[in-house]
C-alpha cells in the first residue's frame, strides 16, 4: 500500500457513518436485538457450510479456499435474509393497544353502559390527536420499512467484501 | 445452446440453493434464469454468485419502486393536507397521484380546482406545488432509499468482477486442457505412425 493511498484510507475512514452521540449510540446498541447482525455467529453447526465445502472441494479448490469462500457465502445470506425480515416485518403504529381500548369504550358508551364525563372526553381526544400524529412522524409502512433496511447496509457491504476478498485469495 | 447451459446451472443450482425469497410475481426466478443461462462454465462457484447478483437485481428493483411509492404517497398527503385543512380523511391516493403522473389530465385538473378552491388551504394551490413539497417532506426517506439503491449496484459490480475472476480461469483451464489433449493425441499419432513426423 501506497503512502497516498495510506493518506486517502485515513482521510475516508473520518467519514464514519456509525452513531456519533451517545443518544444515537444508545440506539443502535438495540440493533441486534432487532436483527441480530452484531452478535458472532459460528456456522461450523451449518450443514450447508460443509455441504459447499465438499462441492468446492471436488471441484478442485483446496480446503482452505473452500472453506473461506463458503463461509463468506454464507455470512452473506445471513446479512440478506435479516434485510428480508426486516423488508416484511409489521410496521410500527404508535398507541395500537390503546386505540383499539378506546374504540371499545366507544361502543360502550355509545350503547349506554358506560357514562364519561366532559374532561375524560377531552383527554381521549387529546390522545386520539397525539396518536395520529406520532404516527405521522413514525411515517407510512413503506418509509418505515426503507428506514429499516437504511441500517443494514453496512452489514451488506461487509459480507461483499468478504465474498469479494475470499474469490481474490483463491486466484492468487 | 443458451438453454443448455440454463439447464446445467440449475442441475448444479437446485441442490444448493441458498436464496429463498418470498416472491409470488416470479421476477426473482426470471432474473436467475438469465443470468444462468449467460455463465460459459457453469459450476458450483458461478452459480452461486449469479444466485447472488440475480437477488440483489431482484432487490435494487424492489427498492425503486419503494422510492416512486414514498414519492407517490407523500404527494396523495400534500394534496389531502391542502384541501382538507383540519380534516384527517384520507381521500386522495398514491394511485390517483400515478394516474396524473401517467397523464390523466381531468383528475388533475379536479385536483386543481378542488386546492385553488379549498379554504384554510396553506399547502400548495395546485398539484405541481404540492409534489415540490412531498419531495422536501420525505427527502430523508428518499436520501436512503437511493443509499440502498446504490448499495445494491454495488454488490452487483463486486460480486460481477467475482464471477468474472472465476469464468476466466475456469475457461483458461478449459482451454489449457484441450491444448493438453490436442497435444497427447499428436503425441501418439506420431508414436504410433512413424511417417506422421
Amino acid at each position: 500500500m501506497t503512502q497516498k493511498q495510506n493518506k486517502a484510507n485515513q482521510q475516508n475512514a473520518k467519514r464514519s457513518t456509525g452513531p456519533r452521540t451517545a443518544l444515537g449510540k444508545t440506539i443502535s446498541s438495540q440493533n441486534s436485538v432487532k436483527h441480530g447482525l452484531n452478535q458472532a455467529i459460528d456456522f461450523e453447526s451449518d450443514t450447508r457450510l460443509t455441504a459447499l465445502v465438499n462441492l468446492l472441494d471436488k471441484e478442485g479448490y483446496s480446503q482452505d479456499e473452500a472453506y473461506s469462500v463458503a463461509l463468506a457465502i454464507l455470512s452473506h445470506r445471513r446479512v440478506m435474509e435479516a434485510c428480508a425480515e426486516q423488508y416484511v416485518a409489521a410496521p410500527e403504529i404508535y398507541g395500537r393497544t390503546e386505540i383499539a381500548l378506546i374504540e371499545d369504550l366507544e361502543g360502550d358508551i355509545e350503547l349506554g353502559r358506560v357514562k364519561i364525563n366532559y374532561s375524560d372526553k377531552l383527554i381521549i381526544q387529546r390522545f386520539k390527536t397525539r396518536v395520529i400524529r406520532e404516527n405521522e412522524k413514525l411515517g407510512s409502512d413503506v418509509m418505515q420499512r426503507v428506514k429499516r433496511l437504511g441500517k443494514l447496509i453496512r452489514y451488506q457491504r461487509q459480507s461483499v467484501s468478504q465474498i469479494s476478498r475470499s474469490i481474490r485469495e483463491m486466484q492468487k | 445452446m443458451d438453454k443448455d447451459k440454463l439447464q446445467q446451472s440449475l442441475t448444479i443450482l437446485n441442490p444448493i440453493r441458498t436464496v429463498n425469497l418470498q416472491d409470488e410475481t416470479g421476477n426473482f426466478e426470471s432474473i436467475l434464469q438469465g443470468l444462468l443461462s449467460d455463465i460459459e462454465t457453469p459450476n458450483t462457484l458461478s452459480v452461486l454468485l449469479c444466485e447472488q447478483i440475480a437477488e440483489s437485481i431482484f432487490w435494487m428493483r424492489r427498492h425503486v419502486e419503494d422510492k416512486e411509492l414514498i414519492l407517490l404517497e407523500a404527494t396523495a398527503e400534500q394534496i389531502d393536507r391542502a384541501r382538507g385543512g383540519y380534516s384527517r380523511d384520507r381521500t386522495c391516493t398514491a394511485e390517483d397521484v400515478r394516474r396524473i403522473l401517467l397523464g390523466d389530465t381531468e383528475l388533475k385538473q379536479e385536483i386543481d380546482t378542488k386546492l385553488e378552491s379549498a379554504g384554510m388551504n396553506s399547502v400548495a394551490t395546485s398539484f405541481e406545488g404540492c409534489r415540490a413539497k412531498a419531495f422536501l417532506s420525505c427527502a430523508k426517506e428518499i436520501r436512503i432509499a437511493d443509499d440502498l439503491i446504490q448499495r445494491q449496484m454495488l454488490n452487483i459490480r463486486h460480486l460481477q468482477k467475482s464471477l468474472d475472476a472465476i469464468d476466466v480461469k475456469s475457461r483458461i483451464i478449459k482451454r489449457m486442457d484441450l491444448e493438453l489433449k490436442h497435444i497427447e493425441q499428436d503425441l501418439s499419432a506420431i508414436e504410433h505412425d512413424p511417417e506422421a513426423k
